[in-house]
């Protein structure tokens, strides 16, 4: 008996389309659960599919290139040599004209009695869900673990807005059960005009930008740091040790933070929430589009810990092989475009963040010191956008102004 | 308290030995028992100790020897029988369900029936299928019965004692494959109450539910996967009464289980064990609970074939592998 797999949800993508990139497998192909059979790009990076079905693969349900929904058919496995059963791709609409809608109760209505009579095996059963129902079924009709109803139960979310899940055959896991609310998740529902030609990433970061320009207020703060004696830091020692001046500026862009728990923040339904951590998302040119993969509790990490991490997620990002959830939990974001020239920008708050820190390209300039003596030093600019709805000019700019200081004399971090 | 270490037949020795010396009212009596010291040595040495009138063999008359206990029991004696093989049971099931589950019920408690049967059983040794079945589910059906299926040298001594103690007839399973497992067992007056389930070993992915010398196989393969999963393993210890508490609380930690017993699988105490789990932990559950159980066959005689009816470690891995993918 021939087993259609579905597309799962793969990681935590906002979206149901994926692309496939690439197939691992080919038809006669015998695979295992687990193995990974195909590589999908959803709209926050590019995942490997793993099998929920073993056998040898009969069909390939779509081409690379070809775009999907979450639990749209993915492939066949059977037995080999196996006739694949065919299954309605599209739901009821489209079944072939033996296997009509008056003939399947499940195409015919969505809504499913509460209990199916299940004991007696010998009676001929609707096949096995394939393929996108028209209709999300209801609730009870639908395949989920007791642990994944009870979740859904306590977030007050019905369960069937999680069909299909990442489980076999789409069965709703208790991971696939989410928050209902996730503000600054784009809603499918409310996707404007301009948007349906977009895809994948791009589609991502114009929905994010859309909202932030509608719900932000932003404010942005700028001024130089004096990075003088920083640089002369990160430069002496042994060439193999130095540290570049990116890295050094994260790690005090996240200690400063730890001191300014308004800008360190989310604005949420529920209010303004400070976080005691410091997730900071850092923005990268990923070559399909901006991506910003997260330095986690960067504000408790030394200097060599954030330039390996960093390391790996800027190649994970240009590879396209960042996992999704190093997309998550940012609690403030450093965007840099100094290595392009630009001095000063006014970067965009990314929701559910309150504020975002742009770096320039460093400067050398004449400086007048207090007496009057002048001096050749090197400075930084530095952009802060804040979203006014939840933070004030004052702590901002105390914020940037401790940033500030603390760069020109990062030795004050050792104190 | 100190320790020390035994094999299960040794601490079921120590403890029957230790009893009798401290309650002139229990005696011992079955096929063997007395001059051989048992099919399984469990009560070597104990009629040199205690002499003819404590422990003495009968003839093979399990019936009769059954009902005698019964009526030993019911008039201030505490008898101890060694049905040789749990199997041999089947000949005394008149007196074990009808008069000992039942007379304290049906005198509304004005009687006691402190009888412990030891029930040698399960499969493993090529004893064909008439000495090798497990009929531990077959007694925990019947209401009035305390059936105890020990896994440790420990449990074994603690359990024995409590069942001794205990005014309800009382079925004791032991493994007949297993009376040499050692390990280490609490000197002086050590009991384990019935009804308490073991955590065995913690896990946080995966919950083995075990049933007596099984408890090992599956410690033996949560140790195999450690790298891959974490895999807790608990021991029922005791089928009548069922600690369903610890049951459910174990498995929602997890809400993954394998049911692992040697019974039969189609309405065996895995099925049980399985319901309970699905009644009490349900909302906590990732996945159906699975059983892993002997096959549906009379136990077979050839060894090959024995071991194929056994549950087995390298299924029950494959079967972790399954839940933690």
């Amino acid at each position: 008996m021939s087993e259609t797999m579905l597309l799962p949800r793969t990681g935590s993508t906002s979206s149901d389309e994926v692309t496939i990139v690439e197939w691992r497998v080919a038809v006669g192909d015998a695979i295992q659960v687990g193995d990974v059979v195909a590589e999908v790009e959803t709209d926050k990076s590019t995942v490997e599919v793993e099998s929920t079905a073993a056998g040898t693969v009969l069909e390939l349900c779509a081409a690379e290139l070809d775009e999907l929904s979450i639990g749209d058919p993915l492939l066949v496995v059977g037995e080999p040599g196996e006739e694949v059963a065919r299954v309605p791709a599209g739901g009821g609409e489209a079944a072939a004209p033996t296997h009509g809608p008056s003939e399947n109760p499940r195409a015919a209505s969505p809504f499913e009695p509460k209990h199916r009579d299940l004991s007696d095996a010998s009676t001929p059963q609707p096949p096995p869900f394939v393929g996108s129902p028209p209709l999300a079924p209801s609730s009870s009709a639908i395949r989920a673990t007791p642990a994944a109803r009870r979740r859904a139960r306590e977030v007050g979310a019905d369960i069937a807005t999680f069909h299909p899940g990442s489980g076999p055959d789409g069965r709703i896991e208790e991971h696939d059960v989410t928050s209902p609310v996730t503000p600054g998740a784009p809603s499918p529902s409310s996707t404007p005009g301009w948007a349906g030609g977009l895809k994948g990433v791009r589609r991502t970061i114009a929905l994010r930008m859309a909202q932030s320009g509608a719900e932000v207020v932003p404010v942005t703060l700028q001024r130089d740091a004096d990075v003088t004696d920083l640089l002369r830091w990160l430069r002496g020692g042994e060439p193999s040790r130095r540290r570049s001046l990116i890295d050094a500026v994260l790690v005090v862009v996240a200690r400063t933070l730890v001191r300014h728990g308004p800008l360190n923040a989310h604005l949420l339904a529920e209010g303004i929430v400070e976080h005691p951590h410091v997730n900071l998302g850092y923005a990268v040119d990923g070559g399909r589009g901006l991506i910003v993969p997260v330095l986690t509790d960067a504000h408790a990490a030394g200097i060599d810990a954030i330039a390996e991490q960093r390391r790996t997620l800027v190649e994970q990002a240009l590879g396209a092989t960042l996992p999704g959830e190093a997309t998550q939990g940012a609690t403030f974001t450093v965007s840099n475009l100094g290595p392009f020239g630009v001095e000063s920008f006014t970067p965009v708050v990314n929701l559910p963040q309150v504020a975002i820190l742009g770096l320039g390209a460093t400067r050398r300039v004449v400086d007048v010191g207090e007496d009057d003596e002048l001096s050749v030093r090197t400075k930084l600019g530095l952009s802060l956008t804040f979203d006014h709805r939840a933070v004030d000019g004052a702590p901002a700019a105390r914020f940037l102004d401790d940033l500030a200081t603390t760069l020109a004399e990062p030795f004050s971090l050792l104190l | 308290m100190s320790e020390r270490r035994m094999t299960i037949g040794q601490a079921l020795n120590d403890v029957l030995r230790s009893e009798m010396a401290a309650d002139p009212r229990v005696i011992c009596f079955g096929e063997n028992v007395a001059a051989a010291g048992g099919s399984f040595a469990v009560t070597k040495g104990l009629l040199e100790e205690f002499g003819p009138r404590r422990i003495f063999d009968t003839p093979i008359s399990e019936a009769g020897w059954t009902g005698m206990a019964v009526g030993a029991a019911l008039t201030g004696l505490r008898p101890v029988l060694d049905m040789m093989f749990s199997d041999f049971s089947l000949l005394a099931m008149d007196q074990i369900i009808n008069q000992a589950a039942h007379l304290r019920y049906m005198t509304g408690g004005q009687t006691e029936m402190p009888l412990v049967i030891r029930m040698p059983t399960g499969a493993g040794a090529a004893y064909a299928a008439q000495h090798s079945q497990t009929l531990y589910g077959m007694y925990a059906y019947i209401p009035g019965l305390r059936v105890v299926v020990p896994s440790t040298p420990a449990d074994a001594a603690g359990l024995m004692r409590t069942a001794i103690r205990d005014p309800n007839p009382v079925l004791f399973f032991e493994h007949k494959t297993d009376y040499g497992r050692r390990g280490m067992v609490p000197e002086g007056d050590h009991t384990v109450p019935f009804g308490e389930a073991r955590v065995a070993r913690e896990g946080t992915d995966v919950t083995v539910v075990a049933v007596g010398s099984l408890v090992h196989m599956a410690i033996e393969v949560a140790e195999r996967l450690s790298d891959e999963a974490s895999v807790g393993v608990l021991d029922v210890r005791t089928l009548s009464p069922l600690d369903k508490d610890t049951l459910c609380e174990v498995v929602a930690s997890t809400g993954r289980c394998i049911v692992v017993d040697e019974g039969h699988r189609t309405f065996g105490p895995g099925a049980e064990l399985a319901a309970a789990i699905a009644e009490g932990a349900f909302d906590y559950l990732h996945e159906p609970v699975l059983r892993l159980c002997g096959a549906d066959t009379p136990v077979p005689f050839a060894p090959s074939l024995e071991k194929a009816f056994l549950p087995s470690a390298d299924r029950l891995e494959q079967m972790i592998r399954g839940m933690s993918r």
